[in-house]
């Protein structure tokens, strides 16, 4: 990842350094809340809001960075929003919304999304962030205010639990869609 | 160390009188230099995160990387286009922006 570019120049429109950091954004938006168009809604108001504090942004630290932590900030308030309105917790939502092409990848397609999206919220973000996005623990600490071991253990526990998740998720998901079966 | 000395080279291409020769020798040169680090070091070094090294770490990067690969809506570059233009009448009107939340 390029330190140049990456943060917001004086003079020019912030719009020349927002824009390259809009697939990342998105790429970090549907992997943690699981829905293309709201991860894009997600991505909308992250662009507003970050738009109207740009002097918070501090020149020369990491603008996807600072991107992902408001857009973090903003799922945040909205899932738990969510929670208390409906009893329908993403994943199960989540899992039905991608219609991959051929019918082997999207059984497999779906168990792993169906298996993120059933992580708690802590670990799935820390999971995208770390294995995905490739941010640092260090980096990723930051953006979700926590100390990097925390970071770290938060990894290994969801990594733990997708292993767990798909190795078995015909018991989890029974009644959700026809039976995946196992392979062993 | 005389091996490497370009007046050699020519010399040798000179000899041998053949473009494979050069095309060899060029191929050596990159191979050496993937050895030494500058392009093995590339996928490790893109991702300054972990990578599991199995199905569970290729799931997440590829389903990161597909949305990554997507061109740009358009509905967030005419967001930017709208914002850019109402910050800047905001700021020729200069008046102080509404407290929300």
């Amino acid at each position: 990842m390029t330190d140049e570019g990456s943060t917001i120049a004086g003079r020019q429109s912030p719009k020349v350094d927002l824009i390259p950091a809009i697939p990342s954004l998105r790429a970090f938006a549907v992997s943690v809340c699981g829905n293309p168009d709201r991860a894009d809604d997600l991505v909308q108001e992250t662009l507003v809001k970050a738009w109207s504090s740009l002097e918070s942004f501090e020149e020369g630290t990491n603008l996807t960075a600072w991107l992902f932590t408001i857009l973090r900030n903003i799922y945040y308030s909205e899932f738990r929003k969510r929670r208390r309105e409906a009893a329908d917790p993403d994943g199960e939502y989540a899992a039905g919304l991608v219609a991959p092409d051929s019918q082997e990848s999207h059984m497999e397609f779906q168990d792993f999304r169906a298996a993120l999206q059933k992580l708690p919220l802590d670990q799935r973000e820390a999971i995208i962030l770390v294995a995905a996005s490739g941010m640092s623990y260090e980096e990723a600490a930051e953006i979700c205010g926590c100390a990097p071991g925390t970071m770290k253990s938060r990894v290994n526990r969801a990594r733990n639990r997708l292993a767990e998740l798909m190795a078995a998720p015909a018991e989890k998901s029974a009644g959700a869609r026809p039976l995946a079966a196992p392979r062993d | 160390m005389g091996k490497n000395n370009p007046e050699n080279l020519f010399s040798r291409l000179g000899a041998e009188g053949s473009p494979f020769g050069a095309e060899k020798r060029f191929a050596a040169m990159t191979e050496r230099r993937d050895l030494c680090g500058s392009d093995v070091g590339l996928q490790a070094s893109r991702r300054g995160g972990v990578d599991f090294g199995d199905v569970i770490g290729k799931e997440l990067q590829n389903l990161y990387d597909d949305v990554v690969a997507q061109p740009v809506p358009d509905r967030f570059l005419s967001l930017l286009n709208q914002l850019e233009k109402s910050a800047l009448s905001l700021d020729a009107s200069s008046r102080a922006p509404r407290e929300r939340e």
